[in-house]
């Protein structure tokens, strides 16, 4: 028996993004989270520069530690063409840690180490929704942990590089439909001919899949910071691409279908449980048996530049343009050990994101600094491929934040972030687009941070 | 602080220009399949050879579209899928039926012959015509009890389920159920014993099997919303000609050769003999003429008391299982809610001569429509004109019971 389609289970693609472009996350510090992410050219004194702009370590006083989260608390369906019925994503929350410590070397000399996930997170559906034959739980982890020096060349210029080790894992589950395989040979039927062709339903469950895989790498965070005149600065960063070969385990669990083919000689001479026939598929060396695989995907290349205007002695004023180079992620190819399970390659055309950050700080008293913002991005998923694994499009967000002065040295930041994210048409257990994925979220930020 | 309040206005006004630039995509529901009444939102049939759209001794994706289910979907704009198979079919259909060589069908093939289900593209998400030909009441709810009838086309429609699991996967709102024909029709035209009583389906049975149909919908939005239909007469098919209608033939006209002999017990009850009440089938009363004319010395005979032939008490029985299960089908579509017609009715209402007393076995109507404009060459299923009478009837009966206005179909 052949299972060639079935190697479409395991085309992992990539989770669904629950906060940014594709499936990058940029909350990735509560100070900047309240005012839309935005701080390539003024980073906050909390550490986060390590991500945001390497080079705002030059000009960090003191050691600084600071630990934060964001909650993520994602909502969203899909809703079909025909019926208009709505699937809802099954409720999850995840919280995103990131810890920095810098510390000053000296006159305009900074170094720090920071820990952050900037690519990740998942998605989680109903095991009766169509979509389960793409994916009904996803989860990408990505954990940067990043040393970073930077030093201010002159009055106006700094510099900063970062050096990532990632620490990514990759789970999936899917359910395969029986109707798409391949018919055993004994039937005597011609070659190529599926379950569908005899009557299988469409939508049989008979295995549920899934990957558990890991891999690592290194990626190159680099930051620059122009101080223009007293009022105005500007900055960016760039963070290279990495390729994460990821190597793991790749399981098949036989579902239980109920199917008995009627008697119906000389096609069928007997009736036909077809779980007895399936079964032999699940066993050792077999297509369905468990066994190690491997596929890569590219956490891809990002970039910032924005500015930072003080309008005031109390308001700051900034903003930046952000891009993902998507374009990296055009197709996903997963390798399985077992030679008798055929590897698969998706198509995944993506196309490079965009991002307008616009923020504003206000500092309320001494202790005090109130931030608000908004950001509008593009999609990174072309209309190909909006699916159940990553339902993404185009998206406004809007941010408030909060951040005080407890005691000495002690500062409380707090953000709420609300994602609209654009009604996308997308599918769900067909090859066409099919329906509409809605999606939004609410997240909480909350970090201490302490100077020395 | 001016300069701030302009700086503040602008963001705010960048904000704005966001907000403005948000676009949501649609749903996209083609009108074509946007039902014209919800009641109709998933409509599934359930039934036998006549609902799957099997005609002349075959079917194929030809034949299945012309199904009166096929229709009656189209009318009511719903999203209607039907299992199609592969041309030239399974069994493919006969396309001449009187020839020397014995009957032709599309492609060349055999009755044997089955070109399995056709890959849809899109892979249909349910299945909305659930009948198998064959279908027996039992076969509504199992396919693998002793008194099921299962064959080729139980697998390639069903692939495993039962038409209840197949209906309750489309999780429908609104039904037809036509099963119960099969209960008669397979006692009716058996070759060796035509009407044969042994293989009519007892009716407290059939009542029994019935209600587990209607139960297994029960447990569906289609409870209660939908159409039963009763079982046909299958005495009045094309298929048989009375015993009469042969001694006419012969003792009136030269049709017949000379040494094929029409007993005197086919001649009708008025001259002594019960050719009135005695039904021939075709094969058999044609078999005989086609060996008379191969072998012209030889005298072949049709008597009227041949078990090939159905007798009167035959008769009686099939008529009276007829007139029981349609009590059993009127009562509990009563009981029940749903909509009921007699298909006999229908035929009925024909005008004189639509279907024929003798087929026609020679001239260009042998070959388009044998058995009249209303039956397809086996002699006993409707061919498309009949379906959509049908579907006709059964848009009278919706829009009557539930207040809708399907269009007929011109």
């Amino acid at each position: 028996m052949r299972f060639a389609r079935y190697a479409l289970l395991l085309s992992i693609g990539v989770p669904a993004a629950l906060t940014a472009q594709g499936f990058a996350v940029n909350e990735l510090g509560t100070c900047a989270m309240g005012r839309g992410g935005v701080a390539g050219a003024s980073p906050c004194a909390d550490g986060s520069a390590i991500w945001y702009n390497p080079a705002g370590l030059a000009s960090l006083a003191g050691t600084h530690f600071s630990v934060g989260g964001t909650l993520i608390a994602p909502h969203g369906g899909f809703t079909d063409d025909l019926f208009g019925v709505k699937t809802d994503m099954l409720h999850q929350t995840f919280v995103v840690p990131n810890v920095y410590l810098t510390h000053q070397l000296g006159k305009g000399l900074g170094a720090g180490v920071g820990f952050f996930a900037p690519y990740g997170l998942g998605t989680k559906w109903p095991t009766d929704f169509n979509g389960r034959f793409d994916a009904y739980n996803t989860q990408l982890r990505s954990y940067y942990i990043q040393p970073t020096v930077a030093y201010q060349v002159t009055s106006w210029l700094s510099l900063g590089l970062g050096v990532a080790y990632i620490h990514s894992t990759v789970e999936l589950h899917q359910r395969a439909d029986l109707s798409q395989q391949l018919l055993p040979g004994f039937f005597g039927l011609p070659p190529g001919v599926t379950f569908a062709t005899i009557g299988v339903p469409t939508n049989t469950d008979f295995a549920d899949a899934s990957l558990k895989a890991s891999g690592n790498g290194v990626a190159f965070n680099g930051g620059i910071k122009i101080k223009v005149n007293d009022r105005l600065t500007i900055g960016g960063h760039f963070i290279t691409r990495k390729t994460i070969k990821y190597k793991g385990n790749a399981t098949f669990t036989q579902l239980p279908t109920g199917l008995v083919l009627a008697p119906a000689p000389p096609l069928i001479p007997t009736p036909v449980p077809l779980d007895l026939v399936l079964a032999s598929q699940f066993l050792a060396d077999s297509a369905l048996s468990a066994g190690s695989a491997t596929t890569a995907i590219t956490l891809p290349d990002q970039g910032i530049i924005g500015f930072a205007y003080k309008a005031s002695d109390r308001w700051t004023v900034m903003g930046d343009y952000q891009q993902i180079v998507w374009g990296w992620f055009n197709s996903l190819t997963i390798d399985f050990a077992n030679a008798k399970t055929p590897d698969r390659t998706q198509y995944e055309g993506y196309k490079d994101s965009h991002a307008v950050r616009l923020g504003v700080e206000f500092q309320q008293s001494a202790k005090t600094t109130i931030r608000a913002g908004y950001l509008y991005h593009t999609a990174g998923a072309p209309v190909q491929t909006v699916t159940p694994l990553l339902p993404e499009g185009a998206r406004n967000e809007f941010t408030i934040g909060l951040g005080t002065e407890l005691s000495g040295g002690l500062r409380l930041d707090a953000a709420y972030q609300l994602i609209l994210q654009q009604d996308r048409r997308g599918r769900a257990g067909t090859t066409f687009n099919n329906g509409l994925y809605t999606f939004g979220a609410h997240l909480f930020g909350a970090g201490l941070s302490y100077t020395f | 602080m001016l300069r701030t309040t302009k700086l503040i206005g602008a963001a705010a006004l960048g904000l704005l220009v966001g907000v403005g630039a948000c676009h949501n995509d649609k749903l996209l529901r083609p009108a074509a399949i946007t039902p014209v009444d919800p009641l109709f939102e998933r409509y599934v049939a359930m039934g036998n050879s006549i609902t799957a759209g099997f005609q002349s001794g075959g079917i194929n994706d030809s034949t299945q579209l012309q199904s009166y289910a096929n229709l009656l979907g189209k009318q009511m704009q719903t999203p209607f899928f039907m299992p199609l198979l592969n041309r030239p079919g399974c069994p493919p259909p006969i396309d001449t039926l009187f020839r020397a060589a014995g009957p032709h069908r599309v492609g060349g093939g055999t009755g044997a012959t089955c070109a399995l289900r056709r890959a849809q593209s899109v892979p249909p998400p349910w299945i909305s015509d659930v009948a198998v030909p064959s279908a027996e009441v039992m076969d509504g709810t199992s396919n693998l009890d002793t008194a099921s009838n299962p064959n080729t086309l139980t697998t390639l429609f069903l692939g495993g389920l039962t038409q209840s699991q197949m209906m309750r996967r489309a999780n429908p709102t609104f039904v037809t159920v036509w099963l119960g024909n099969n209960d008669v029709l397979g006692a009716a035209i058996d070759a060796a014993n035509a009407g044969d009583s042994t293989k009519v389906t007892d009716s407290t049975l059939f009542a029994n099997r019935y209600k587990a149909v209607l139960d297994s919908i029960a447990e569906t939005p289609a409870s209660g919303k939908g159409v039963l239909i009763g079982v046909a007469n299958v005495t009045v098919i094309p298929f048989f000609s009375q015993g009469q209608t042969y001694f006419a033939i012969k003792n009136t006209t030269a049709n017949f050769p000379a040494n094929f002999v029409v007993g005197p017990n086919c001649a009708p009850s008025s001259l002594g003999g019960k050719g009135d009440s005695v039904l021939v089938p075709f094969q058999f009363g044609l078999g005989l003429i086609g060996l008379a004319q191969a072998n012209p010395l030889n005298t072949y005979t049709l008597s009227c008391t041949e078990p090939q032939t159905v007798q009167p008490a035959e008769l009686l029985r099939l008529v009276r299982a007829v007139t029981q299960y349609n009590a059993t089908i009127s009562a509990q579509a009563t009981t029940r809610g749903y909509a009921y017609i007699d298909p006999n009715a229908l035929f009925a209402a024909l005008p004189p001569g639509s279907i024929p007393p003798f087929p026609t076995t020679a001239g260009p109507s042998a070959v388009s429509a044998p058995f009249g404009a209303f039956f397809s060459r086996d002699g006993i299923h409707p061919t498309a004109a009949s379906h959509k009478l049908i579907a006709n009837a059964l848009i009278q009966a919706v829009n009557a019971k539930y207040g809708t206005t399907l269009a007929p179909i011109p």
